[in-house]
């Protein structure tokens, strides 16, 4: 039973080697849907990021006075947030996203037959594609105002990919399908991002978590537990990180959660699936 | 028909059932499912009950009956969109579903990009729908709208682009739903030739429809649904006539004694319901007497029906010397006549005749009321004649004529006696008959020499 699960996951692999062209053809009607109306276009992609880091830097380093924590002492925060902002909006924006994807597109899947599970990795996609010029802009950005990257470090870089790509996906076929049969889904997962943006140390480090007076222990366990820690904190280390401060537990627990959400993800995807034509 | 083409099914239906739950409202399904199957709270709705049928090869299927008797329901579950309940489903090849027009279409892409997009939903590869894109974008005829968003198109432009991406794509076996009847007259008459196209090509095609002409012409077989089940299956005309009984709502649980047969061509045996009232049995017996009529075996004729408060109880051709004919000919006059026997005081009463081909299309019809003759009102036990007489200006072939009587504006249809006789028409001795014609036109044709 389980291992047939494993063995529908893995195949999922196949799905979408086989699957390409419906996955570009998925990803080109997204882009134009999301862009094609709007007067700047794709720009907004790159916008919206851009600007919501103008925002927290702002209010963060202007009117708080967030110090950059001791490990990053050499960066300005501008930058600190935005090496830690980039993989979270990946998964935000693309399990935000998804939590409408196949109601949307109810009329496709109550007349055709394809893969379903490829619209959440169609958003996975063009969160990668924007996230991808955010982190260019970043480097360039970085090197404008004479902060040099760490480009030994971006070795690790595909160490914390993985695991930013099986949570997300586990994640978005959760909501995704869900959201189908409970459309509270889709009022719940704004709120539960948001808790989430501020669980993970994207504003903050790591070493600040560590930090946390001892009374308050089970907050500092359940932000350990959390796979995107390592994840944030992985990604900021791969690129302005003198120290590599994570230690190995977290990044075993980031894999572990990452892929058991894929795998639950996959499963309830898998049992949704069959159904989900005569569920609207 | 060639049978070696009919012997490999593609698509094999074995006691399939769909069933829904059907629930109040959507906590009911939430409570539900919270309760681990303590608390039942839907209802069980079956769409499609214990449905068995095969498809072979190059066959063209038309599947008939009321809203809600199970044929989108049936056509889903093929197309695979959803898992049938019970049974077994088994279908090879490649298919093209047209459940509706232009699903998968982005309002804001342009026309060539929902071509791709739509190809690529269907399995093709880029390299293969590059290949048929030109084919597709002129079969659809839209020009050079093809580069602009399909949010601009109009209704009949989208349908179209949405028609020609499903019909191009090559697959074994076409599903259609209600969609042929799209566009103007021309690309109408495009659909149709694809149609054939496919036929010619082998390929199998199962298709819902309202229109019997179009079920009745295009099917090789048709298949009848009602209340999710299998009432008949077999010849066109056979089968879409007895649909158009059905529609006049004999009751369901008459079905059962609706006989099933297996097989292509359905023989012709009596299964309706013919038992009138005694009194009403005794007064046809004794006007029939007394009218001496010669053909009594109408109680046994299958596609008749009615509600037994009026009767035809004689009907046919008569040429020129009054004889009855079933073989006639090109220009000549007839007489179609019929005569209904009133079982109850009734009004208004309309009487009409209609031909069809073998291939069921209307070729003509007409009635009393069409004609503004009034048949204001009858009394019980009285015949009334109806006598429309006619050139027949039809050309030679295969004809069968249909009788009815109506209420009020055709509100109420008192009996019906469907292809109830068939004839033949024939050219006139010395002429040569014209295959293609449906229709004479009392043609005479000129040849001048007008330069030397």
């Amino acid at each position: 039973m389980v291992s047939s699960f494993i063995k529908d996951q893995i195949r999922f692999f196949t799905v979408i080697s086989k699957n390409k062209n419906i996955l570009f053809a998925l990803v080109q009607k997204e882009l134009k849907n999301r862009y094609a109306s709007s007067a700047l276009g794709f720009l907004w992609a790159v916008l919206q990021p851009l600007a919501a880091i103008f925002i927290y830097t702002i209010v963060f380093s202007l009117v708080f006075r967030t110090s950059v924590p001791d490990s990053y002492k050499h960066i300005p925060y501008v930058i600190f947030l935005m090496c830690g902002l980039i993989p979270y909006q990946v998964f935000s924006e693309t399990v935000g996203r998804s939590c409408n994807i196949l109601l949307e597109n109810i009329n496709m899947i109550t007349k055709m037959v394809f893969p379903y599970e490829l619209f959440p990795v169609s958003i996975l996609i063009i969160s990668f594609i924007i996230g991808g010029i955010t982190w260019i802009l970043t480097i360039i950005f970085m090197l404008i105002i004479g902060v040099e990257p760490v480009f030994s470090n971006f070795i690790y870089l595909p160490l914390f990919f993985i695991p930013l790509i099986l949570v997300t996906i586990g994640l978005s076929w959760i909501v995704s399908c869900l959201s189908v049969v409970y459309r509270d889904i889709v009022h719940v997962v704004p709120v539960a991002l948001n808790l989430l943006f501020f669980a993970t140390p994207v504003l903050y480090s790591y070493e600040m978590i560590e930090k946390i007076k001892p009374e308050h222990s089970i907050l500092i366990m359940l932000a350990k537990l959390n796979p995107l820690l390592a994840i944030v904190e992985g990604h900021r280390i791969s690129l302005i990180g003198k120290t590599f401060i994570l230690d190995y537990d977290t990044i075993l627990i980031s894999y572990i959660f990452s892929f058991g959400i894929f795998l639950i993800g996959g499963i309830i995807f898998h049992i949704f699936k069959r159904e989900l034509a005569d569920l609207f | 028909m060639d049978n070696s083409k009919n012997t490999e099914k593609v698509i094999t239906v074995k006691n399939v059932s769909k069933q829904y739950r059907l629930y109040k409202n959507r906590y009911d399904r939430i409570h539900e499912l919270l309760s681990f199957g303590l608390i039942k709270l839907h209802q069980k709705f079956l769409a499609v009950d214990n449905v068995s049928f095969e498809v072979f090869r190059g066959e063209t299927i038309g599947i008939i009956g009321q809203n809600g008797s199970g044929k989108s329901t049936i056509l889903k579950l093929i197309c695979g969109i959803s898992p049938p309940t019970k049974g077994d489903l088994r279908v090879s090849g490649k298919i093209a579903s047209l459940l509706e027009l232009g699903i998968g279409f982005s309002p804001n892409l342009t026309g060539r990009e929902n071509v791709y997009l739509h190809g690529a939903l269907m399995g093709y590869s880029r390299d293969e729908i590059k290949e048929r894109a030109p084919l597709i974008e002129e079969f659809a005829g839209i020009g050079d709208y093809i580069d602009q968003p399909v949010k601009l198109y109009s209704s009949g432009m989208f349908v179209r682009l949405a028609f020609s991406c499903a019909v191009n794509v090559e697959p074994d076996i076409l599903i259609v739903d209600e969609a042929l009847a799209v566009g103007d007259t021309r690309f109408q008459r495009k659909c149709y030739a694809k149609f054939s196209e496919f036929r010619k090509n082998n390929k199998t095609i199962l298709f819902v429809s309202h229109d019997m002409n179009t079920v009745s012409q295009l099917s090789d077989r048709v298949i009848l649904l009602s209340e999710g089940r299998i009432i008949e299956q077999g010849n066109p005309k056979y089968v879409t006539n007895l649909y158009l009984k059905e529609a006049l709502d004999i009751k369901p649980s008459a079905r059962r004694d609706v006989q099933r047969i297996d097989g292509y061509h359905a023989p012709v045996v009596p299964v309706v319901d013919t038992s009138k009232p005694a009194e009403n049995e005794q007064l046809k017996k004794a006007v029939i007497q007394k009218l001496n009529v010669p053909l009594n075996d109408l109680n046994s004729y299958r596609l008749q029906y009615g509600n037994n408060k009026a009767e035809i109880i004689d009907c046919g051709i008569l040429n020129n010397n009054g004889e009855r004919v079933t073989l006639l000919e090109t220009g000549k006059d007839y007489t179609f006549f019929s005569r209904a026997l009133f079982y109850e005081e009734l009004e208004d009463i309309i009487m009409g005749c209609r031909i069809v081909n073998a291939k069921g299309v209307e070729l003509f019809g007409a009635n009393t009321l069409d004609h503004k003759i009034d048949i204001p009102s009858v009394n019980r036990g009285e015949v009334i004649e109806a006598q429309f007489h006619v050139i027949m200006w039809l050309a030679t072939g295969k004809f069968f004529l249909t009788f009815g009587v109506w209420g009020p504006n055709f509100s109420v249809l008192y009996h019906r006696l469907a292809d109830i006789i068939a004839f033949e028409v024939t050219a006139p001795v010395g002429k040569v008959p014209n295959a293609i014609s449906l229709v004479s036109l009392d043609e005479w044709l000129e040849v001048k020499r007008i330069m030397e």
